[in-house]
């Protein structure tokens, strides 16, 4: 049986890995499937993590490897601003002056409909010619500056 | 949606406002991810030929003076296995296998099916063996196995003195 703590770490580390090479779009918008998709990934992470360890200690070592790791991986990005980039991502302009940068959408699987939804949830905006500027970011979510208030700004 | 060339650049613009946007590095991190995506089909594809276990890429067979051993290449840590012997009995209807102990110190023997009607350790091996057999109600010999350790191990098994080289790699 592997040590826990190295466990612990690889499974936190490929988790990472895995979760950014699926781009940020792809869990933020969560659909009934996702969420099964999301339930079935933890299950199997808990069996890899625990094996046939089911004791009180060895759950006090995994929770503390991941919290430990996290903290790590919080202050390696705190320090090296790259690291942050790298493993967050970084926000993305994919409207700008009311003209959809299709390029950029199409990098991120996100399409206009996506940033329309967001304007009228948000601003309650009916034309993409009322957005001023749109901003996939990093959590995933669009924000809308509407042309209006880029005026007050 | 309007399909682009991958490797074609995207718009620059000009915020006015303050955003830390590196065009750049997204580029960078676009490029990583299809290669991502690429590593992950390939893993997918060579866990279903069974390069992490139970598959085409995995599955061996070894046949010698009419002894064959069945048995996995790969395997993955506390996951078991199974390796399926298949050998005739001499004219005194004995079949006799041995398999050494540094074997058992990588893997677990979970059962052996049937059970050998004497089992004993002599020179760092466990030999078993199986008397008066019948080989038309014993055409196979079962181990399930549990394996303990990672890594690559290379054992000398023996099914009715005939040696069979066993090269096996475990995943954690």
């Amino acid at each position: 049986m592997m040590n826990p703590v190295i466990r612990g770490a690889s499974i936190y580390v490929f988790l990472l890995i895995i979760f950014r090479l699926m781009g940020k779009r792809t869990l933020s918008e969560i659909t009934t499937f996702d969420f099964v998709l999301l339930l079935v990934i933890g299950e199997v992470t808990q069996q890899a993590l625990l094996g046939n360890d089911f004791s009180i200690t060895g759950s006090f070592i995994l929770i503390t490897t991941l919290i430990v790791v996290d903290l790590l991986f919080s202050m390696i990005k705190e320090r090296f601003h790259l690291m942050a980039r790298i493993t967050e991502g970084m926000p993305l302009i994919i409207v700008e002056y009311g003209k959809p940068l299709v390029k950029r959408m199409n990098k991120c699987k996100i399409d206009e409909q996506d940033v329309m939804e967001a304007a009228r949830i948000n601003l309650g905006l009916e034309r993409m010619d009322q957005i001023k500027y749109a901003i996939l970011e990093k959590s995933g979510s669009i924000s809308i500056i509407p042309y209006e208030a880029a005026k007050k700004m | 949606m309007l399909k682009t060339n991958t490797m074609e650049p995207v718009e620059r613009v000009h915020p006015t406002f303050p955003i830390d946007e590196n065009i750049e590095l997204h580029e960078k991190a676009w490029v990583i991810q299809r290669v991502g995506w690429a590593v992950l089909g390939v893993f997918v594809i060579m866990a279903c030929l069974g390069l992490f276990g139970t598959g085409w890429l995995s599955h061996a067979r070894l046949e010698e003076q009419g002894n064959v051993v069945q048995y996995e290449r790969f395997g993955r840590l506390s996951t078991p296995f199974s390796m399926t012997l298949y050998a005739p009995a001499d004219d005194e209807g004995i079949i006799r296998i041995r398999i050494p102990q540094d074997y058992f110190s990588r893997y677990e023997l979970q059962t052996i099916v049937p059970k050998p009607s004497e089992q004993t350790v002599e020179n760092g091996a466990y030999y078993f063996r199986y008397d008066h057999i019948d080989q038309a109600n014993i055409n196979a010999i079962r181990l399930y196995l549990l394996p303990k350790r990672m890594g690559s191990i290379s054992q000398t098994i023996a099914v009715n003195d005939t040696p069979f080289t066993l090269t096996q790699f475990v995943y954690p």
